[in-house]
């Protein structure tokens, strides 16, 4: 059951204050039963609501042995009911797999679940088995990407409407109209109100019920796709860079985002800067890089072999470039409270990021060091990051 | 003899309108109150596009509903999977089960509402076909570490559904049907449980449930598995006149605005008349089917419900998010009076 409620840090107020949250990618669930990992998970979850934490993202994974969670939904909605005053939500999801619609329904019920607590961080997707058993074509995974998003964000913000996409069509026989497939319902004589149109043949329709948050939820976009960047730019949407990328790819994605900002009219400080990263505390620097030395040591030798660091780098990455000692200094925010805090500090001058996203739950790594992880950087740096 | 509790649409119609973020919120402490009060499963309905917010996504709710109770039963009623991607709710299904510890029922639907399926894509001719091509999905999904299947909606090659359900084989698979002996007898012959459908008199219950409990030992299905489920409206109370003052407050106003929003009932014109519905013949035998009264009145009623071999009985007291104070007397009123009746041995 929940712990008992503890006082908690202030929220994050104005410029220069640091929000912090934790993030999950579900490589915890290899060799260990995946209802275990999802309890600890969510208790986890309930100690940093408890403590204070802004907020939380989880990864969607589709039918690996390796890392799974094939529900998002589920998990969303099982720690909505659970936590008061955490924002929680996806890092990302890949919209090209499900039907818009469907999405732009979930995800208005999570947010009603959540009381607008919601988080929408969104991707076109990288992995090419997830897109082979959906039946979705891999190689059109941006421009899906890009209409399903503009599809959903429409559905949220309008009533009755058609729309008319390349790869999508509500209701499903309207004709394909670009480039302005969208189109609200226009007044016609006699009106029918919403509550007399039950059981007819439609040409619009409405997508209730509304999410809470206005105009929608905040969009994160994934930046694992190269157009990601300009693409949030242009639409004034945060981006997510994922704890995989390196410090200097960091800088560099904020550089061009602030960019491409200037040049669509907007600035970078009227939106989010999250960052996630793999952090870990503990009261002294070498038992915290004692604990989780293993645990990251076996995580990233998986990405380097199944090809996720090649991708980042965006190119071929040596096994020499990835010993513990040169992810730590490149990637991984690891040791005593004050060495953590230093570090997002640096991160916070040099990428301009104010909403630092934790990774602490490693595959291998005892969950009671988790939750003490947890609890100390609520405690040492939170605190820190706040005054 | 089992006892559901729900259908939850979580819906704001216009004669009753609610916050649809409160009703969120509240459907977790009814759970919550259910589950103390000694209720076996708790049941969320689905629907699209209705005006009012008629719930479409259950399964978050139903997470919800799971991480805050421990032993109560959790069920879809009805998943309408013809309008879904079988593979998707396969995951969501087994992540259900698995984070509620086993505690899963999938009732499953074909759907009927043609809004429904213009908005989601499938043609609404092959509902039926789709729905047992999905099932078939399902339980390949859950019971093989890989699966493949080649079907006339869907195609799978060497998918790994991860998790798997933690019930083995896998969770129980209720399909719900309206008033069709061909229905009835389908379920019956693929060895499904029937969860016979609303506003039907208990004639017509007792038909289908012939046919379907014929259909299923015709084709050899184990006894274990020939299962029978309704739900009825229900409005208990100490009193009959206080039951009937729930009906006509509550239930009445209900039926009138969904069933003639909705379109089920027209004048001979085609035109909606909310004055003349209770002179309407299917209003008369949606009455007929209600279930009324102190609880000695309600426990006779149900008592004829188990005569002709319904084991599973679901008191619909909550329609629509009508008076809270009203629905929660009468969830404790039934758990209290009438559920302790049935699940005393027979003598």
């Amino acid at each position: 059951m929940r712990s008992s409620r503890i006082l908690s840090a202030p929220r994050a107020e104005g410029e220069g204050a640091m929000r912090t949250g934790l993030f999950y990618g579900w490589e915890l669930t290899a060799k260990r039963p995946a209802a275990d990992v999802y309890a600890e998970v969510l208790e986890q979850v309930e100690l940093a609501d408890d403590l204070g934490f802004d907020s939380v993202l989880f990864e969607e994974a589709h039918f690996s042995a390796f890392a799974t969670c094939a529900s998002l939904v589920g998990m969303i909605g099982a720690a909505a009911s659970s936590t008061q005053a955490i924002r929680i939500g996806t890092g990302v999801k890949a919209l090209p797999l499900d039907n818009p619609a469907r999405v732009t329904e979930d995800y208005a019920v999570l947010d009603l679940q959540l009381n607008g607590r919601l988080i929408f961080g969104v991707g076109p997707g990288e992995r090419e088995e997830e897109f082979r058993a959906f039946g979705v074509p891999f190689a059109e995974r941006w421009e899906r990407f890009v209409e399903y998003l503009d599809f959903i964000t429409k559905a949220w913000t309008h009533d009755s409407f058609s729309y008319g996409g390349r790869y999508f069509r509500f209701p499903k026989d309207t004709a394909v109209n670009l480039p302005q497939p969208f189109h609200p319902e226009p007044y016609t004589k006699p009106f029918l109100l919403p509550w007399e149109r039950g059981g007819k043949e439609v040409k619009y329709l409405s997508i209730v019920p509304k999410p809470v948050q206005l105009p929608h939820p905040p969009v994160w976009i994934g930046t694992g796709a190269p157009e990601g960047v300009q693409f949030a730019a242009r639409k004034g949407y945060a981006i997510l860079p994922g704890p995989v990328w390196s410090r200097s790819a960091v800088i560099r994605q904020y550089q061009e985002f602030a960019a491409a900002l200037k040049e669509a009219g907007r600035e970078l400080v009227e939106i989010e800067r999250p960052l996630i990263r793999e952090v870990y505390v503990a009261e002294e620097q070498g038992k915290a890089l004692q604990d989780v030395q293993e645990p990251l040591r076996g995580l990233y030798h998986h990405y380097l072999q199944d090809g996720t660091l090649r991708r980042r780098e965006g190119r071929e990455v040596a096994e020499a470039e990835c010993t513990f000692e040169r992810l730590l200094e490149d990637r991984f925010l690891i040791g005593d409270p004050d060495r953590v805090f230093e570090q997002i500090k640096l991160y916070q001058q040099e990428a301009g990021i104010n909403h630092i996203l934790c990774r602490m739950s490693f595959p291998g790594l005892d969950h009671v060091k988790v939750l003490q992880s947890i609890r100390l950087f609520a405690a040492e740096v939170t605190t820190r990051l706040r005054s | 003899m089992e006892f559901w509790y729900g259908l939850y649409g979580l819906q704001s119609p216009r004669v009753y309108p609610r916050s649809w973020a409160c009703m969120y919120q509240e459907v977790v402490d009814h759970a919550v109150r259910a589950e103390e009060l000694g209720y076996d499963s708790f049941w969320l309905t689905e629907h699209h596009f209705w005006y009012d917010g008629y719930c479409p996504s259950i399964l978050p709710v139903l997470a919800a509903i799971a991480r805050r109770t421990s032993k109560i039963g959790i069920g879809t009623g009805c998943l309408l999977l013809p309008l879904h991607d079988p593979l998707r709710d396969a995951e969501d299904l087994a992540f259900l089960d698995v984070l509620s510890n086993g505690r899963l029922i999938v009732g499953l639907a074909p759907g009927y509402r043609p809004e429904e399926f213009a908005g989601l894509g499938p043609d609404h001719k092959t509902k039926g076909s789709r729905l047992y091509e999905s099932i078939d999905v399902l339980q390949k999904a859950f019971t093989q570490e890989h699966f493949s299947h080649a079907g006339k909606f869907f195609h799978y090659e060497d998918v790994r559904l991860m998790p798997k359900p933690l019930q083995k084989p896998h969770p129980p698979i209720w399909v719900g049907a309206g008033w069709s002996l061909v229905q009835a007898r389908n379920i019956g012959q693929r060895g499904l449980a029937y969860w016979a459908g609303p506003a039907m008199d208990i004639d017509t219950v007792h038909s289908l449930s012939k046919t379907y409990t014929e259909a299923a030992r015709e084709a050899g299905v184990p006894q274990e598995n020939i299962k029978l489920a309704v739900f009825r409206d229900v409005c208990i109370a100490e009193t009959r006149e206080e039951a009937r003052r729930i009906m006509e407050e509550d239930l009445l106003p209900m039926y009138e605005e969904q069933y003639v929003s909705y379109g089920y009932i027209l004048d001979e014109s085609g035109g909606r008349r909310r004055d003349l519905i209770r002179e309407h013949p299917l209003f008369k035998q949606i009455l007929r089917s209600f279930v009324v009264g102190t609880p000695d009145q309600v426990i006779r009623d149900i008592e004829r419900y188990r005569a002709i071999g319904i084991e599973y009985f679901m008191p619909r007291i909550v329609l629509i998010s009508q008076n809270r104070e009203r629905i929660l007397k009468q969830m404790e009123l039934f758990a209290h009076e009438v559920i302790p009746h049935f699940k005393r041995p027979a003598r």
